[in-house]
């Protein structure tokens, strides 16, 4: 479901070299045309930051053919992510895009540096029927972070009825939509396309907007490309879109949340709520005042909500005493808060409106064979 | 329904404004009206108001102002009652005005809401004013202000409508981890928590509001530097509560809060609270309640017919003991320091009945003084300090009851006006605040 078509323009291994040389030789004649022929900013030369965001989708001009195929042209790299974010089982086509000479550099298993001119784009979908998505699809929703001088910008576009192109909305909106799920059932929500201070809400980690999903670890899987499957970090670094990085074997790879051939339950589990949660209930996150930190790398078992009381929760703790209670997933308000849809109650607070079956029966077990006596 | 001259127009703009941009503001506008006054005067909009009225796409068009407003700009909602199903938020603005035509004007409605755990939310704002609304039937909070740097609500409403309900939401206003905080003549009722909550704050007023049927009327949570005068708090739960709660993580530790000038009456309204939530603790009956505060000052409050207690006086310790919390905060504070009740009035008909949910216990425990004690302490100190830094002291509440009740030892020991407790605390000082003002109080109206 994840083939893309894709045509990738065959850089050199180092681009920056021969970018080098190749400037010292044009130069002059650069110089020459300078006034008369003077290049239009665009997806071969970059975009005008300030010039951001453009009216409508198309108007990047980075996807080849009819836009509602989504096919990447030369200039955007697909990828997909080992745990996604769920979004009431929206499929999602993610791309990126690099100013032409420039690279992403490996900082860690948490962190790429994205130059900037970065464009990231984030399409949301409904196949018709989920047992063929490749299938009729209903697009909803592209979301565009863009990395300025002066950091991270998001934007949304609004894909229009006849599915031709999105245009750029400051406003979100909610959608009825429709599906036939893997099992064939029919299923319905009402999606929230999300304004873009939502947007922000979520993307802000600390002060700064940042990207969520393209982390090196969560980037660590396959990816199907037209010339085979390959690993994405080895791929990327193979046609020179990243520098720095070491080895895939070297970077611990997030697993998939539902395979268990891919990490053990606690591994799983941990990665899920990671991908899903922390980005507000972190130390730096907008729930910060929760004091419940889901983040991979809280190893506070307090913080990661084992005994904890509920604060400032409202309704939100349906009665129950503490966030996790070992072993008692029943008992645990953050299951409870994992399975409700009220408002005053459902987690993450944007971005779901129904119950994610496997991503509540993974936390569930987890919860179930988490080590440790009932709190009290 | 008031409709306001024309004239009212002059102060528009000049919300959160310096005197300087006032006056320049003043002199644009004066050109503005200059220049086309020949026949349109009346209608001309300043430029920096965004005006809604209900004839418009108002969700998209209210959204689209919130997220494209500058500094100094106002959204403006004309009178009517607007719906919405999502959601309006609103992040890193400074200087702007969100306001209505009047509190039972200008109507929000969020019953279709499908979307959001608030009616609004600001985050990270400087100088914001919310002015003249009111928010109605939000399936979770009502106006939720985070991270904000000197926050208004003048006139504003939160409304839950049908009477106290586990299903509304927790909180009608909703100031939190924020400076500098002002809640001016606001009305909330029905919230099933805090009709009007100000959590990890410094630097709060909340006065001249009207609270009515929420659990908790007005509670300020983990604070520093407060006051809380000339409100009204009828029929809820609690009246106004004073708590520090464990395991918050921005202010661990509140204190130094004055409540004044309020009037508590008929505060009995069955606990609603949601089962598991904190404030499910608050006995019906309650005036004005403290948990585990530090340097509180309560006067010339008039407390009328609240049955279980005027002012109740409480640690985290006696929670503990009653099994009804946990605090496994290392860093917080459990006891209470340093109270000072004076000059309030207290007035209860004796056949009134005791509240419900320590109904028992207590009705057991105040059977000594043949009507309920108008203050009562639960006579936990903190062993490891001296008496003189945690001192309880009331004098002067009209012959007021006092009661120790010993709650550490099963209420054991219960006492009667003890004389130690007849002592008094140094006035604590007027709160400073530096929140952001209008320059008018009866709302412009657009035609």
């Amino acid at each position: 479901m994840d083939v893309l078509p894709l045509r990738l323009k065959p850089f050199s291994p180092d681009r920056r070299k021969r970018s080098l040389a190749l400037l010292t030789l044009v130069l002059p004649a650069a110089l020459l045309f300078l006034g008369s022929c003077k290049k239009l900013p665009g997806p071969d030369s970059g975009f005008d930051m300030d010039a951001l965001p453009l009216a409508m989708l198309s108007d990047y001009g980075l996807f080849d053919g009819p836009l509602v195929d989504l096919e990447p042209g030369e200039y955007l790299m697909p990828y997909t992510l080992n745990t996604p974010l769920f979004t009431d089982y929206a499929h999602k086509a993610r791309h990126i895009y690099l100013p032409p000479g420039e690279r992403m550099t490996y900082l860690g298993p948490e962190e790429i540096d994205f130059p900037v001119g970065t464009l990231i784009f984030k399409t949301f979908f409904y196949p018709d029927d989920f047992r063929t998505p490749e299938g009729p699809r209903r697009i909803l929703e592209t979301r565009v972070l863009a990395h300025h001088e002066d950091g991270w910008q998001a934007y949304g576009y609004r894909w229009n009825d006849a599915q031709t192109d999105a245009e750029n909305k400051v406003t979100g909106k909610v959608v009825d939509v429709a599906w036939i799920d893997e099992a064939g059932a029919n299923r319905s929500t009402n999606y929230i396309i999300p304004n873009v201070v939502e947007c922000e809400n979520c993307h802000q980690i600390g002060d700064p907007l940042q990207p969520l999903g393209p982390k090196p670890r969560n980037l660590n899987g396959t990816y199907s490309y037209p010339s085979g499957p390959a690993n994405q970090l080895a791929y990327w670094a193979a046609e020179d879109w990243l520098e720095g990085a070491p080895d895939p074997s070297a970077v611990d790879a997030l697993p998939l949340f539902a395979d268990p051939a891919s990490g053990s339950l606690d591994a799983r589990a941990r990665a899920y709520l990671d991908v899903n949660c922390a980005h507000c209930h972190r130390p730096e996150g907008d729930a910060e005042n929760s004091g419940l930190y889901l983040n991979l790398e809280n190893d506070n078992e307090g913080a990661l909500g084992i005994c904890k009381t509920p604060v400032a929760a409202g309704g939100g703790s349906g009665g129950l005493d503490y966030a996790i209670v070992p072993g008692q997933p029943d008992s645990s308000f953050l299951l409870y808060r994992m399975i409700s849809t009220d408002l005053d109650e459902a987690m993450p607070e944007l971005g779901r409106t129904i119950e994610h079956t496997q991503g509540v029966a993974l936390i569930r077990d987890w919860i179930a064979a988490l080590p440790g006596d009932p709190c009290d | 329904m008031q409709v306001f001259p024309i004239s009212s127009l002059n102060t528009l703009g000049a919300n959160g404004l310096s005197h300087l941009g006032r006056l320049s503001v003043l002199l644009f506008l004066g050109l503005v009206l200059l220049w086309s006054c020949k026949d349109d005067g009346p209608d001309a909009i300043p430029s920096n108001v965004w005006l809604i009225s209900t004839s418009d796409d108002y969700q998209e068009k209210a959204q689209e102002a919130l997220v494209n407003m500058e500094s100094g700009d106002t959204l403006h909602f004309k009178q009517g009652t607007y719906s919405f199903n999502q959601q309006l938020s609103v992040s890193g603005k400074s200087g702007i005005v969100i306001r209505g035509e009047g509190r039972d004007n200008t109507i929000l409605d969020f019953s279709g809401q499908v979307s959001g755990a608030q009616g609004i939310l600001a985050t990270d704002m400087t100088d914001v004013i919310f002015a003249d609304l009111t928010v109605r039937d939000m399936p979770g909070d009502g106006i939720k202000a985070k991270d904000c740097d000197g926050i208004s609500f003048f006139r504003v409403g939160a409304v839950y409508s049908g009477g106290p309900d586990a299903n509304h939401g927790a909180y009608g206003l909703y100031p939190v981890t924020s400076n500098d905080v002002l809640v001016d003549d606001c009305y909330v009722t029905a919230a099933s928590d805090a009709g009007i909550y100000v959590g990890q704050s410094e630097q709060v007023h909340v006065r001249n509001c009207f609270v009515e049927q929420n659990v908790a009327g007005i509670e300020i949570e983990n604070c520093i530097n407060s006051d809380v005068y000339g409100n009204r708090a009828e029929r809820n739960t609690g009246g106004i509560l004073v708590f520090d709660l464990p395991g918050l993580p921005v202010i661990k530790n509140g204190h130094t809060c004055r409540v004044f000038d309020n009037i508590l009456d008929r505060n009995n309204t069955i606990n609603f609270a949601p089962e598991g939530n904190i404030v499910g603790n608050v006995p019906e009956g309650t005036g004005i309640m403290l948990l585990s505060a530090r340097d509180v000052e309560i006067f010339n409050n008039t407390i009328t017919n609240c049955n279980i207690m005027g002012v109740g006086i409480v640690s985290f310790v006696a929670l503990d003991s009653l099994g009804a919390a946990t605090n496994t905060d290392p860093e917080f504070d459990e006891y209470v320091y340093n109270i000072h009740v004076h000059d309030n009035s207290f007035t209860r008909a004796p056949s009134d009945p005791f509240g419900g949910l320590f109904a028992l216990t207590l009705s057991a425990v105040y059977s000594g003084f043949g009507i309920a004690p108008d203050i009562v302490w639960d006579g936990i100190i903190n062993p490891d300090l001296p008496l003189s830094e945690q001192k309880i002291c009331h004098h002067d509440n009209g012959g007021a009851q006092f009661a120790d009740i010993d709650a550490a030892n099963d209420f054991t020991d219960v006492v009667a006006n003890p004389a130690d407790n007849d002592c008094t605390i140094a006035a604590l000082p007027v709160t400073a605040l530096d929140a952001p003002a209008l320059s008018y109080t009866v709302p412009p109206v657009f035609p």
